[in-house]
Formats: structure tokens, sequence, C-alpha cells
């Protein structure tokens, strides 16, 4: 009985959850899309409202297996605005006060790892473009991520917030690409 | 008998699980670039070679206590790469291939950088896996359009954390290195009248 005890907690310590939070790391753009982004004739941007702010809100908490992840910035939403802004700047239509305006609204925001062999991330945003005061686009993209994870819990833990950055990375590549958000913010 | 063999191979698989080293995932993107300056930019209009087979490459390295870390180097610093031409050169490109002629000549690229990237890590602590040194070193060959060798560059970026800085960035040593990285490479270019 006592071995049988010992095998039971053995085998809870390598697959339970962790109880750590955690921090997403820094997000890094899809450097192709950025340097074909950069050949149109853009208008320049200013980054407008991006919520919800709210650090109770769902999309604003990802758990990993009972881990909590966090964005550096204290909310997912200002981690996709600090992301969109680096990328802007990086293409040099980034313009405080501009007339032309980008708001998003995070609807879904999640690393799911509760497979025992594959993950999968997803990423659902309202994007709002107004020029002028006219809506030029308001769209909602959606984009999901696939990884391979693992059954150990240490393990998928690393892997799903190692994933986090690639998820916005690769959500905001299939918004760059849309003609409808080109359209939206060329000259 | 048998439930208690079972129960005995069981125990020494879970037991090989938990003791044995493990590679665990990091991420090593850097928490700090140079900045791009607004003046003094040299004229040049710069590509790095960077393919995403390279961004996909997933490395392995020694952490503490018998474990190992993984993570993608080339995809993590091409951040710190990138950010160090920009904040030499006007126009700064990725291809995907030094061989690309149609991406060199409609960019209009004048210089090409190929890097290479060789990382090692350690743990001074027995009990905590992750590691609380990262080194990246960076050889990197500049050429002109034609593939004719301008200058070869070596950098090598160190990052340090202990555990109390890197419990909720476990790569934090990584990217303090990646981070080091980016800023020698800005330098030694502007060390190098031949690259601009």
């Amino acid at each position: 009985m006592k071995k049988q005890k010992f095998l039971f907690l053995a085998i809870l310590m390598a697959v339970l959850p962790g109880c750590a939070t955690l921090q997403a790391p820094n997000y890094s753009a899809d450097y192709e899309t950025l340097d074909n982004l950069k050949k149109l004739n853009l208008e320049k941007l200013s980054v407008g409202n991006f919520q919800p702010t709210d650090p109770n809100a769902p999309v604003n908490k990802i758990s990993l297996r009972g881990s909590s992840m966090k964005a550096p910035e204290g909310v997912f939403s200002t981690y996709l605005e600090n992301a969109i802004r680096s990328d802007l700047k990086e293409i040099g239509i980034l313009e405080t006060g501009s007339n032309t305006t980008l708001d998003a609204t995070v609807l879904k925001n999640d690393i799911d790892i509760s497979g025992i062999s594959k993950g999968s991330g997803t990423l659902t945003v309202k994007i709002t473009i107004t020029k002028n005061g006219t809506i030029k686009l308001d769209k909602v993209y959606s984009t999901t991520t696939q990884f391979e994870s693992s059954f150990a819990g240490a393990v998928a833990i690393g892997i799903g917030q190692r994933e986090y950055p690639n998820l916005v990375r690769t959500f905001l590549k299939t918004v760059y690409n849309d003609s409808e958000f080109i359209n939206a913010i060329k000259k | 008998m048998f439930k208690l063999s079972f129960l005995k191979s069981s125990f020494v698989s879970v037991c090989l699980m938990l003791l044995a080293g493990c590679a665990h995932p990091i991420s090593i993107n850097p928490t700090k670039t140079p900045e791009r300056p607004q003046t003094n930019l040299k004229q040049k209009k710069v590509a790095y070679v960077l393919s995403d087979a390279d961004r996909n490459i997933q490395v392995t390295t020694p952490g503490g206590g018998g474990d190992k870390v993984s993570y993608y180097a080339y995809r993590d610093s091409e951040k710190a790469i990138r950010d160090a031409l920009r904040a030499v050169y006007q126009d700064v490109v990725v291809i995907s291939s030094a061989n690309d002629l149609e991406a060199i000549k409609n960019n209009a690229i004048e210089l090409i950088y190929l890097p290479v990237l060789t990382t090692t890590s350690s743990s001074d602590s027995a009990f905590t896996w992750p590691p609380t040194f990262f080194r990246v070193e960076l050889s990197c060959n500049v050429t002109d359009s034609k593939g004719t060798l301008i200058k070869m560059l070596k950098v090598e970026g160190n990052g340090y954390a202990e555990f109390s800085e890197f419990k909720t960035n476990l790569g934090l040593a990584g990217s303090r290195a990646t981070s080091d990285l980016s800023e020698k490479l800005k330098k030694e270019i502007l060390n190098n009248p031949a690259l601009f």
C-alpha cells in the first residue's frame, strides 16, 4: 500500500500542472511581411483604443495546466497593442495624432496545452480602422496555431509559454497580408 | 506477484522520467535592442539572410541539474540581428537566400549579411534547470551584391541571470545574451568603415 501511494505521488509529480506565474516572451515580427508592407504607399497610422484593459477579463488570463501566464505589460490587449506599434514604427507609418486610427478588441486569446501531445493557440481580434471619422475597416480576424506539446507538465508549460509570441506573429501576418486591411490603410 | 512486478517497473519508469535530464523549452528573444537613430544612418540598403528553415532550427544546450534547454536560436535572435543593422543602415530587409538574385536586384541591395549562430549555456545550480549563463556567438560574412567578401565579423553576446530573476522568465540569461549581441553587433559594424 505504501509503495502504491509512493507511485501515485511520483506520477502526480510528473504530470501535475505547476503553480508558478509565468511571463509571455517578447514579441518579434514576421519581418518578410513587414518588408512587403514597407513597399506600399500607406497612410500614417495612429494606434487608438485596445480593449479590454481589465486584468480580470478572460482574454487577459492564460492558464497553462494551472500555471498562470501574464503579459509583460500586464494585459494581453496591451501586448498586442505594443506589437502593432512596433510593427508600424518599423515600417515608418506610426504617427501619433494621425487622422487614420487603428483600434482593436481582443475577443479570444488562449494557449491550450491540455492535450497530452498537441497544443494550440487561438487569437481572435476585431480590428477597426477609421479615417477622418469614417470607418474603413471593421473586421474580425482569427488565427489558430498548432504545435507539438508534451505529456510532462513542466515541458508542456514551457512550450506553451514559448508559443505565445508565435501566435501573435502568425495573427499579425494574417492581418497585414489581408487585402481589405491593406486597402483600408493605403493612400 | 504480477501486480508487485508491474508496480516496481512502473515506479522505476517514473523515477527515470523524473531523474533523467530533459530538454526544457525556453525563448531567448532579446529584452532590449539598440535604438534606431533619427539621423546619421548610413545611406545603404542591406539585407540579412534568414530562411524559414533557419528559423525552425531547434537547438539544445545544457541547463542546471543535468537537464538541458531547447530553443529556436535563429528565430529568437532575428530581432537582435535586424535591430543592430537598423541602428546603422537606412534600409534593411531580410532575404531567404544569398543566391536569391531577383530579391537582391529588386531591392537594390548593396551589402548582404550572412549570420551563423553558435550558442552555449550552463548553470551553476544543481537544483534548478534554467541557465544562469548563456552565450550567443555570431559569425557573419558580409558580401557585396555580387557575393564578394567585404568583411567577416565575429561578435559574442553574453547573458547572466539568477534564480530570483528568472522565476517568471526562464530563458532570461538567453534573452540577455541576444540583447548583448545586438548592441555589440551594432558597435562592430560602426567600427568597420568598409561596411558603410
